[in-house]
């Protein structure tokens, strides 16, 4: 079964990068272009992983993590935060409001399926 | 002559008026049956219109009335021979109309021997003069006569 | 890769774009968080995605930015107008930058522009914020070396299903370092009625034996070592797991209930000593051998494991459900099929006209249906809205106005009207240079200004409409308008006119799009007035539109263009002259007219009166092919010309017909009448004429006649 990961980031290029990598890589490949667009992708969706940038117009990463973590279906689906912050206490905020973890930009596609790999199997 | 043009010794030789002249093949696409040609008002008199090539728009001139020789007849044998021109940067199609389109020839570079130094006109566009059953055969620098010939 | 950073760098484009425009915002409004929040925004994106693509330099300078942003944010710095003209500037340089990321001398650039943010954030309250040069993050290079024993536990907290995690993925990933013993601990485990499915009541010990170093395994937990319990030791440097029984030997400590560190460390001193003795025995190639052997077992167990994935690489049915961007290449190819089928189409509606069968009409009219709906959505693809170039009207507006002193606001409407993109692009240049023209030249200095009792701010209103399948554009400024005499004199001057014309205002302002005209007293670098408008002019017809000036003195000047909406096809009347078809296009034509051939004949100076008009005419079956001339039914088409009527005198009217225009290429640069050819249903070709150049042409042709 091929899992399904949902891209969130208002980066064109980012988004098409990653989905392009991830696709080759046998994943299904949902992309939004923020967190509203996100939220509205998961409904009736079946979406295994998400993938979000943390700063976006609408709705920004933190409080889409908060939304998905309070209601429905979702509360439980990993979610990952790509982020440039190199500082621990950035991090941890993430952290504190629900991700399951983050990738620092730049990546390349090694590190992105490494990381990947704590989240989805 | 570049590479390409070496490697490769053919001609196409065709009449105009009464003497024989070719061109490389290389710069030869096809060989057409005289056909109806549209008239462009306005177009310089060589210049006898266009036609309708694969859905593109080719303009057609008389070869002979380009070369500075009177106005070709159009008989039976009349062709278009259409060429590739290289006119800076662009390689662009051109419909020449020809008296008569005779043979492919083989003709070595050391077959070749320099065109006359005459002073006509005609003798600029002409790189090379070759002999075959005892005909001239003049070699046309196609690229030359339409680098500065406006269409 | 090459690929995506075109992706980058096109994206980058637009932030640079709507960096342009949120900048002129918030430049009415410093107070304004949510355009301050976009410009953090921008920059954020341009850092992130910058390093994604190899713009390193490019993104640790917008990384500098960022930071200043961050601090206007949160208040620290207050936004002036001297930052934003200082970001207008960064933003070009990161243009720059965009093209050529290595350059020396952009780096230089970009030094001093560091040393500019480090100055603001100095002079703010704020101790924390200095600029930071990202660190390489590669500062240990992993040596490669043997393998090592670790001793690890891993005890999640309760909650940790709550984030999404899934603890198993952590230890398969520890699994997959080398190999491991793995015991699960469930003491804590409560009784069944009292286990909360949602929490994790289960902790780990893994015995791990790899090559990979500490860091790499608490790599493992990053994500949730602050809110779990993780111990990572060195049981050993040695490669213990090699040695014959000691997994055995191991495991039975490791899954004795009672151990601990301490008894594990114990029993691996004791193998370590058994290692180095049979160190001696066994020679060491046969010791790699076995290694060999290990890491085979290892893989083809991955092998076995990433099997699903690996078909779905062979299968990969990625569903994008987002915006498609295409290249542009890709839409002119999809137009030029188009095109192609619209020619084929007409084909098809000829045979069928000629063969008269029901069923291939009904069967050709569908076609065609559909043809035109299709038609129409490819070329509604092409079409962008005007507003692409408007930004950069803009920030023209806001320099230029800054320079000269003067102060101008430009109001734009209409900005979302659709036009073809190559009209687009080409639009930009000479609009560019009419609104310079009217901050030059037309807005005045605030003094003048207010001594006439105008509002000090001048007026540039920029607006763009739909008219048929045309479109208008108006620039119109509330500036000083034309001083009609200073034309004239000028005129007069430059020999345009004679002494004693007596002009309308109309051709007075038409000699402003003279080659060679200037009005301007003081040439200023920016523009003189009349200098380019001839090339405006110019690159307007070329794209088969109009211009005209309209101007009153002390109230300000109006420019007016007129644009087809696409440039491929167009819509026209299929004539013939001496029986070969042209196109004359329907935006150009007023009237059609049914004239006797004795009229046309008899006319004095090619002029006519029908139903009590005069007009001029072009006999073209005359003027086309004298020697041939046909007289057979004569049409009389007038069309509008530079705001006359001319009639057009033709032999038959076929049809109004949409031409695919084709290029004329090396045709078209020697005769300028005809704007193109298309290729009629029976293959046949027909000129598309460019009325303007044939009257234009055949009238001046006349004049050389009389003389």
């Amino acid at each position: 079964m091929n899992k399904t990961i949902l891209i969130v980031d208002d980066s064109y290029s980012i988004r098409e990068s990653i989905g392009f990598f991830l696709s080759d890589s046998g994943f299904i490949i949902i992309k939004a272009n923020d967190g509203q667009d996100a939220i509205d992708k998961l409904d009736g969706t079946k979406i295994d992983l998400i993938i979000s940038d943390l700063h976006m117009p609408i709705m920004n990463g933190i409080e889409l993590i908060k939304n998905v973590r309070g209601t429905g279906n979702y509360r439980r689906i990993p979610i990952l935060l790509l982020t440039t912050e190199t500082l621990k206490e950035k991090k941890l905020e993430a952290k504190k409001a629900g991700a399951t973890g983050w990738l620092n930009k730049p990546f390349d596609k090694q590190q992105l399926l490494g990381v990947i790999k704590k989240v989805l199997r | 002559m570049n590479n390409k043009e070496s490697i490769i010794n053919s001609y196409l030789s065709f009449k105009l008026g009464n003497e024989t002249y070719a061109a490389h093949v290389s710069k030869i696409l096809k060989i057409l049956q005289l056909s109806e040609v549209t008239k462009v008002p306005n177009a310089p008199s060589n210049m006898k219109g266009v036609i309708n090539h694969h859905g593109n728009v080719l303009p057609v001139i008389d070869l002979n009335q380009t070369l500075g020789l009177p106005e070709t007849i159009r008989t039976n044998n009349t062709c278009i021979i259409i060429l590739s021109v290289e006119q800076g940067n662009n390689i662009i199609n051109i419909g020449a109309i020809v008296d008569e389109v005779l043979n492919v020839e083989n003709v070595n570079d050391e077959q070749i021997s320099d065109p006359p130094s005459l002073g006509a006109n005609t003798l600029d566009h002409i790189v090379g003069v070759t002999k075959k059953d005892d005909t001239f055969i003049m070699i046309l620098d196609i690229d030359n006569i339409f680098k500065e010939l406006k269409i | 890769m090459e690929d995506f950073r075109k992706l980058f760098y096109d994206e980058a484009r637009d932030l640079l774009s709507k960096l342009e425009e949120t900048l002129l915002l918030l430049e009415d409004n410093f107070e304004n968080k949510e355009l301050i929040n976009e410009v953090f925004r921008i920059m954020h994106s341009l850092k992130g995605s910058g390093a994604m693509f190899g713009f390193l330099n490019l993104s640790k300078f917008t990384h500098n930015l960022e930071t200043l942003y961050d601090e206007i944010r949160s208040d620290t710095i207050t936004l002036n107008s001297e930052i934003i003209t200082f970001t207008m500037q960064c933003g070009d340089h990161v243009s720059k930058l965009l093209e050529n990321d290595d350059d020396d001398e952009l780096l230089k650039v970009t030094d001093d522009f560091k040393t500019y943010i480090n100055n603001l954030l100095k002079n703010s309250d704020t101790i924390s914020h200095q600029l930071v040069e990202d660190k390489s993050k590669h500062s240990e290079i992993p040596t490669k070396s043997g393998n090592k024993v670790f001793y690890i536990e891993f005890d999640p907290c309760e909650d940790i299903f709550n984030d999404g995690t899934n603890p198993l993925y952590l230890v398969d990933e520890l699994i997959d370092f080398g190999e491991a013993i793995v015991k699960l601990n469930y003491n804590n485990l409560p009784d069944f009625y009292d286990i909360n499915p949602e929490k994790c009541y289960l902790s780990w010990t893994i015995l791990l034996s790899t090559n990979k170093d500490k860091r790499d395994i608490s790599d493992v937990f990053i994500f949730v070592e602050d809110e779990s319990n993780i111990v990572i030791e060195v049981l050993s440097d040695k490669d213990l797991f090699s040695l014959k029984n000691s997994v055995s030997i191991l495991k039975h400590e490791l899954f004795n209930n009672h151990t601990n560190f301490i008894n594990l460390k114990t029993e691996a001193i004791t193998l370590e000593e058994q290692l180095s003795e049979t160190d001696i025995i066994i020679p060491i190639d046969q010791k790699s051998e076995d290694k060999e052997e290990n890491k085979t077992t290892v893989e083809s167990t991955k092998k076995e494991l990433t099997k699903p994935d690996n078909q779905a690489v062979t299968n990969p049915q990625p569903i994008n459900i987002d915006t498609v961007k295409v290249s542009s290449l890709k839409l002119d190819s999809l137009i030029n099929l188009v095109s192609e089928l619209v020619t084929t189409q007409a084909r098809l509606i000829t045979i069928a006209h000629t063969n008269k069968s029901n069923e291939l009409s009904v069967l050709s009219e569908d076609f065609q249906h559909l043809t035109r709906q299709f038609r129409d959505i490819a070329f509604d693809m092409r079409l962008i809205p005007i507003e692409t170039i408007v930004v950069k009207f803009k920030r023209l507006v806001r320099d230029l106005s800054k320079s000269l002193g003067k102060k101008v606001n430009l109001v734009a409407v209409g900005t979302e009207t659709e036009l073809d993109k190559n009209i687009i692009s080409a639009l930009s240049d000479p609009i560019m240079h009419i609104i310079r023209n009217a901050i030059d030249h037309g807005i005045e200095i605030p003094e003048t200004r207010k001594k006439n009792n105008k509002p000090e701010t001048g007026t540039i209103y920029f607006d763009a409409k739909y008219s048929g399948t045309s479109i208008i554009i108006h620039i119109k400024d509330d500036g000083a308008g034309i001083n009609t005499a200073k034309v004239l004199k000028k005129a007069l001057a430059n020999d345009l006119i004679q002494l004693g014309d007596d002009l309308t205002n109309e051709q007075i302002f038409n000699l402003l799009m003279l080659p060679g005209f200037s009005t301007s007293e003081v040439v200023t670098n920016i523009s003189g007035r009349g200098v380019g408008m001839d090339v405006v002019r110019k690159k307007i017809l070329d794209l088969h539109g109009e211009v005209s000036i309209t101007s009153e003195e002390g109230i300000g000047t109006s420019v007016k263009l007129k644009l087809p909406l696409t440039l491929s096809i167009i819509d026209g009347l299929l004539v013939t002259i001496n029986s070969e078809s042209f196109i004359i296009p329907l935006s150009s034509v007023v009237q059609i007219y049914q004239v006797n051939e004795k009229k046309i004949r008899n006319s004095v100076n090619n002029i006519i009166d029908i139903e009590g008009v005069q007009f001029p005419f072009v006999n073209l079956p005359k003027k086309f092919d004298n020697s041939s001339a046909s007289n057979q039914v004569l049409h009389f088409i007038t069309v509008s010309y530079h705001n006359k009527t001319v009639g057009l005198v033709v032999n038959e009217l076929i049809s109004e017909y949409q031409a695919v225009l084709k290029p004329i290429g090396s045709i078209q640069q020697n005769n300028e009448l005809f704007a193109g050819a298309t290729i009629l249903g029976d293959g046949k070709i027909a000129f598309v004429m460019d009325t303007n150049k044939v009257i234009d042409f055949y009238s001046n042709q006349k004049n050389e006649e009389h003389e």
